[in-house]
């Protein structure tokens, strides 16, 4: 006889998980999930059989729960289905109206979650935003939400089309996919990466940290393995990767508590980036237009002069190159070996154009 | 029924639960529903949602048993209708804590990005959607973190009043600097949607000064005034139209220029336009040169690290303000 597809099983294991109020062994379970009860096969095989698929619906999100008796030679399993059931959703009106609760085990002890119009606008817009990422596993998470919150809400069923975002580069999404799942997991990965600054491809195993779209791609944020610095491995420049599947249950290296992945990831100018001692740099604004407008929301304010800014920098050539690009518009006027340093590039420049 | 569907693997079979604990409630009312109405519930075609039902209802054996027990599933061509006596699953699955993550993502982006005023509203639609979790895990976060911008306050601003204008359909009044101008001005346009695009936001509208559709830096606007007059939405207007390969088209056209940069930086500039490399390493870009002013701008970024090639009165201008920042 050929096997029971495992969606029959899981579907008659959930239906007898939530048709009861108190937990049940393996025994009393498989007498409604006919699987388990296969003539034939071994006690311990279907045992077995039971055990994953507890767990491949636990990895999708139901929350099986397992008690053990006094003396641990028993285990008992649980679905509550005031955890395993959406609660009844409606938007918030001055006076509650009636949720009409379906006949059947468990729906009437579900609670009533109101929103307000404005959170639920908030919530398909958020979802619409994370869909237009370019993660695909990302996307289907949020729309998956959506469908679910539109089973009792009006939640638009597209995305609007008065907001677009443009990505530059489609990532991978079965790269994305690996990733995510590393990081999950907290497994290394191993892979190829195209270095820009030194152009030239190298293995790297790395344990990563998080993932961050920052101005419109994405990045790993992982620490080489047995390293201590974190470093921005861009996705797009990533090939070839494979996760550690050794000992695949357990967790390869633990992420620090204090780990602030919004805080690492914030964007930094790229005068900012790196460890060499910080200078302070103070900038004039010469004219305000459409050129320096932006720029002129950078860095911090000097009280006595509008349009004076004063900047950290630790990578003066950068800065010196931003600095070139206003054409004048923006002039350095402190410390004088940064004004030198601009001319200087000028000179280089001018020279390098001539000849 | 005994023809039996094949769904080994855990992965397509997690796929069909999903999608039935989805169609599963919306048929819950014992009555036929239209296949297409099912379908979009749960984001598939009618064709996956016939296999799905069928799947779950087609036992190896004659004999009904498990939750199929006393189920009956009535597929017409075009509708479908399930009965159970068990009333299982007659509502959808809570949210899962993957799912509250992505949500959670979104809002935290839209935080973000939103004036100070708004991000309470974000903050009780992220509270209250921990709430319709299942687990009783914490939600902690999955390890991603997602931003486009950072904007002043008060851009922020701008950008709510103009995407307020545009779901009203209202002219708005804005004040824009343009690039090369040092003098603000004021003129009435119809907002038809905001474009993200390498690093900045964009307001794509239909300029009454101009009559002709024009893309505004969002951060060039300075202040903005929702009117009181509206007006009609072009049907066939779609915000793509405004871009061209991944960039936002501004204004009108523009001269072309072409930019040689040299091995040094050439693998950057390769790799955000999608060129090769020329053997010698350096990569050679022609493009839409909007106004002069920008161009140099452009080119002085790269200091000697990209030379102007074409037009020669561009690569004297290049030179012209070279010589006057070699002085300043």
């Amino acid at each position: 006889m050929p096997a029971q597809p495992k969606l029959q099983r899981w579907i008659d294991l959930l239906a007898a998980l939530l048709r009861r109020k108190f937990p049940a062994d393996f025994d009393t379970l498989r007498q409604e999930v006919p699987a388990y009860a296969e003539p034939g096969r071994k006690h311990d095989t279907l045992m077995r059989m039971f055990e994953r698929d507890k767990d491949e619906l636990r990895a999708l999100g139901v929350p099986i729960e397992t008690l053990v008796d006094g003396d641990g030679s028993m285990s008992q399993y649980r679905l509550a289905s005031k955890q395993f059931y959406l609660p009844f959703l409606q938007l918030a009106y001055d006076t509650p109206r009636p949720v009409q609760r379906p006949r059947g085990p468990g729906y009437q002890g579900l609670p009533v979650l109101a929103f307000e119009p404005e959170e639920l606008d908030a919530i398909a817009r958020a979802a619409y935003r994370v869909a237009a990422l370019g993660d695909p596993a990302l996307a289907h998470e949020a729309m998956s939400a959506l469908r679910k919150l539109g089973h009792d809400l009006p939640v638009p069923r597209e995305a609007p089309t008065n907001e677009l975002i443009s990505l530059e580069q489609k990532p991978d999404p079965e790269l994305l996919d690996r990733l995510g799942d590393a990081l999950q997991r907290r497994k290394r990965v191993t892979f190829t990466y195209h270095s820009m600054h030194r152009d030239a491809e190298g293995a790297r195993t790395v344990e990563p940290f998080g993932l961050a779209f920052l101005t419109g791609h994405w990045y790993l944020i992982a620490r080489d393995a047995g390293a201590e610095t974190l470093r921005h491995f861009r996705v797009s420049r990533i090939r070839d990767i494979t996760v550690n599947e050794a000992k695949a249950q357990s967790a390869d290296f633990t992420i620090p508590a204090e780990f602030d992945l919004a805080e690492h990831a914030r964007s930094r100018q790229a005068w900012e980036l790196g460890d060499a001692e910080q200078v302070e740099v103070t900038v004039r604004f010469r004219v305000q237009n459409g050129f320096t407008m932006p720029a002129m929301q950078l860095g911090d304010a000097v009280p006595e002069d509008a349009a004076l800014r004063r900047f950290r920098v630790r990578r003066p050539d950068t800065f010196a190159l931003w600095v070139l690009g206003f054409a004048g518009d923006v002039l350095i006027e402190h410390p004088p070996a940064m004004v030198e340093q601009v001319r200087t590039l000028a000179r280089e420049t001018l020279a390098w154009v001539e000849a | 029924m005994s023809e039996t569907t094949g769904f080994a693997n855990a992965a397509n079979a997690a796929e069909q639960l999903r999608r039935l604990l989805l169609a599963l409630p919306a048929l819950a009312d014992d009555r036929a529903h239209p296949l297409s109405e099912i379908a979009e519930r749960v984001g598939a075609s009618e064709e996956v949602v016939r296999r799905d039902l069928t799947a779950l209802v087609s036992r190896v054996s004659d004999e009904p048993a498990g939750f199929t027990e006393g189920v009956s599933l009535l597929l017409g061509a075009n509708s479908v209708q399930f009965q159970t006596p068990s009333g299982h699953f007659r509502r959808p699955m809570a949210l899962t804590r993957e799912e509250l993550h992505a949500l959670d993502l979104g809002l935290a982006m839209l935080q973000h990005e939103s004036p100070p005023d708004e991000r309470p509203v974000l903050e009780r639609a992220r509270t209250r959607l921990q709430r319709a979790i299942g687990e009783v895990a914490s939600a902690g976060n999955n390890g991603r973190h997602a931003s486009l911008a950072n904007e002043s306050v008060q851009a922020q601003e701008i950008r709510r009043t103009l995407q307020q204008c545009i779901r009203e359909r209202r002219v708005a009044r804005i004040t824009y600097r343009s690039a090369t101008a040092d003098a603000d001005d004021v003129r009435p346009v119809q907002p038809l949607g905001v474009v993200w695009a390498r690093g900045s936001w964009y307001l794509a509208a239909w300029c009454k000064k101009n009559e002709g559709l024009r893309v505004f830096r969002l951060d060039r606007i300075r202040a903005v005034v929702a009117e009181r007059t509206r007006f009609t939405f072009f049907a066939e207007f779609s915000l793509e139209l405004v871009l061209r390969d991944g960039k936002v088209l501004i204004g009108e056209e523009g001269e072309a220029m072409t930019v040689r940069y040299s091995p040094r930086i050439a693998r950057w500039i390769a790799e955000r336009e999608g060129l090769p490399l020329a053997e010698d390493g350096s990569v050679t870009v022609e493009m839409e040169a909007i106004q002069e002013e920008w161009a140099v701008r452009h080119v002085l970024r790269y200091g000697p690290d990209a030379e102007v090639l074409a037009p020669v009165s561009l690569q004297e201008a290049v030179q012209r303000a070279l010589r006057d920042l070699c002085d300043a």
